[in-house]
């Protein structure tokens, strides 16, 4: 059976960039590369606790968010989730924290306390999703997703494993609820592993691995934490593991308006910035005052 | 918070108060009446890349009025990773309880004042605010406390250069000049 493969469009490694503190990597938005429509954002942060920290002194307090959706994958520790809608929810390595921060709200993600005293590695990959001007002022919401949950599908050969986190892959369907089409998919690829990954047609598509090295479509290397574009120009990707590699895959169906993205807030105006940062001010966007136990 | 004086005024003023102590420190009027000025420096903007750690941080400066609070500016970076010609900037202010935030960029200045935000295209003037881009020049009677903060460009007031991120409180009459390229605000006592 034929199998028509997407094109690279490019290859963007990733740079290191000072988040709050936090010094992650950052392949998304890139020198001449603002997005990935609907994809804005992706940050890898990667590090070894040292123990020892109260759980205040560790991640990122509380900020705001208004007009997208931010996205955790988990892979190693654990996420502490607290809002300013009152939720609140740890998600351990191979879990997902979905937030759509519609109207807004205010988030803390911080590591669980257990990793923040004892230490250990710890990392996630955060990525954002822009929200459609029509869901932009939706209340927010939390979505939740631990590993256990995680639809999973498998290679023929049982050297890939997949997470389907949200969108149909392969005749499974991933839980969580979205504003737009999107596939969003988590690979854990064994050495030799090879696979087709069907992409729908209308979706851009990211792959990022974490760590390793893949061979894309037969021919062109990858290694670790350089981002793949694809184009639209065929019905998906294959992929090959040349070590054993974790990567995502993000896929989605664009949404073509405006996009106006300063710091924590993505609009569709500068002047719809302005409002969310007075919102903000206002404390219409809510509060959090977390509660360390 | 930095403190620049005009120390040459001051020396004057005093080398002034000696000849005619009827014109010396027991009014607070030294020689020129408003000469004795100092001006203060605000932090600069924090920087952030996408997603940032956004907060509103006020600046505990003791010398500013009670009815007005600073906060710490803030630069959002258009390209989501490092400063550029096209950031977002923004000042806020609070007004007794009215929050005030200007944000600007190359292209645009709006003021946001409560629910309301205004495009400011050359000269803001409404009730106790007034923002001033580009090329002006003011003049303000004293006998109003007034708070004078530049955020871009340079100005000179009553004859003296005040830089970026820098502000004066004065009650006394006041001369603003401020070239092309400049952004300043205006504050006065409500």
């Amino acid at each position: 059976m034929s199998f028509t493969q997407r094109s690279i469009k490019g290859v963007y490694p990733s740079v290191k960039v000072n988040m709050g503190g936090v010094v992650l990597d950052q392949p998304l938005p890139y020198r001449g590369l603002d997005m990935v429509d609907p994809f804005l954002l992706i940050h890898h942060w990667n590090d070894v606790l040292p123990g020892g920290q109260h759980q205040s002194k560790v991640g990122v307090g509380p900020h705001p968010h208004r007009g997208f959706t931010p996205v955790s994958f988990i892979f190693k520790g654990g996420v502490h989730h607290r809002d300013s809608k009152g939720h609140e929810s740890i998600i351990y390595g191979g879990g997902t924290q979905w937030m759509n921060s519609g109207y807004g709200i205010v988030h803390s993600e911080r590591p669980a306390k257990e990793f923040a005293q004892a230490g250990g590695p710890f990392e996630l990959i955060q990525f954002w999703v822009n929200a459609p001007a029509k869901h932009k002022f939706d209340p927010a919401n939390y979505q939740p997703l631990s590993a256990e949950d995680t639809p999973m599908v498998s290679s023929t050969d049982g050297k890939i494993n997949i997470g389907i986190v949200a969108g149909s892959f392969l005749g499974k369907e991933g839980p969580i609820e979205t504003h737009s089409p999107l596939l969003t998919l988590r690979l854990d690829i064994a050495k030799g592993g090879s696979m087709q990954i069907p992409i729908p047609a209308d979706y851009n598509a990211i792959l990022y691995p974490l760590d390793g090295s893949l061979r894309i479509n037969g021919d062109r290397e990858l290694k670790a934490k350089d981002m793949t574009v694809f184009s639209t120009d065929g019905e998906g990707i294959t992929i090959e593991g040349l070590t054993e590699t974790r990567a995502i895959l993000l896929a989605g169906k664009p949404i073509e308006e405006p996009v106006v993205s300063y710091g924590p807030f993505v609009m569709n105006s500068q002047k719809e910035v302005m409002q969310a940062i007075q919102d903000y001010q206002a404390g219409k966007l809510g509060t959090l005052e977390e509660d360390f136990g | 918070m930095e403190r620049r004086s005009f120390i040459k005024t001051t020396a004057v003023g005093f080398a002034t108060s000696l000849l005619a102590p009827s014109f010396g420190w027991a009014n607070g009027v030294v020689g020129n009446a408003a000469s004795l000025q100092s001006f203060y420096r605000i932090p600069d903007a924090m920087g952030h890349v996408r997603h940032g750690f956004f907060q509103l941080n006020p600046i505990h400066q003791p010398l500013l009025p009670e009815w007005l609070r600073l906060f710490e500016p803030h630069r959002f970076y258009h390209n989501g990773f490092e400063a550029g010609g096209n950031d977002l900037q923004t000042f806020t202010m609070k007004v007794n309880d009215r929050f005030i935030t200007l944000g600007h960029s190359p292209s645009d200045v709006h003021i946001m004042d409560g629910d309301d935000i205004v495009v400011c295209e050359d000269l803001h003037e409404s009730g106790i605010l007034a923002v001033m881009r580009e090329k002006h020049s003011r003049v303000y009677e004293g006998g109003t406390e007034r708070v004078i903060i530049v955020l871009k460009g340079e100005a000179h007031i009553n004859g003296e250069r005040c830089s970026p991120l820098e502000f004066i409180v004065s009650d006394e009459g006041l001369t603003v000049e401020q070239e092309d390229g400049a952004l300043s605000i205006v504050v006065r006592h409500p």
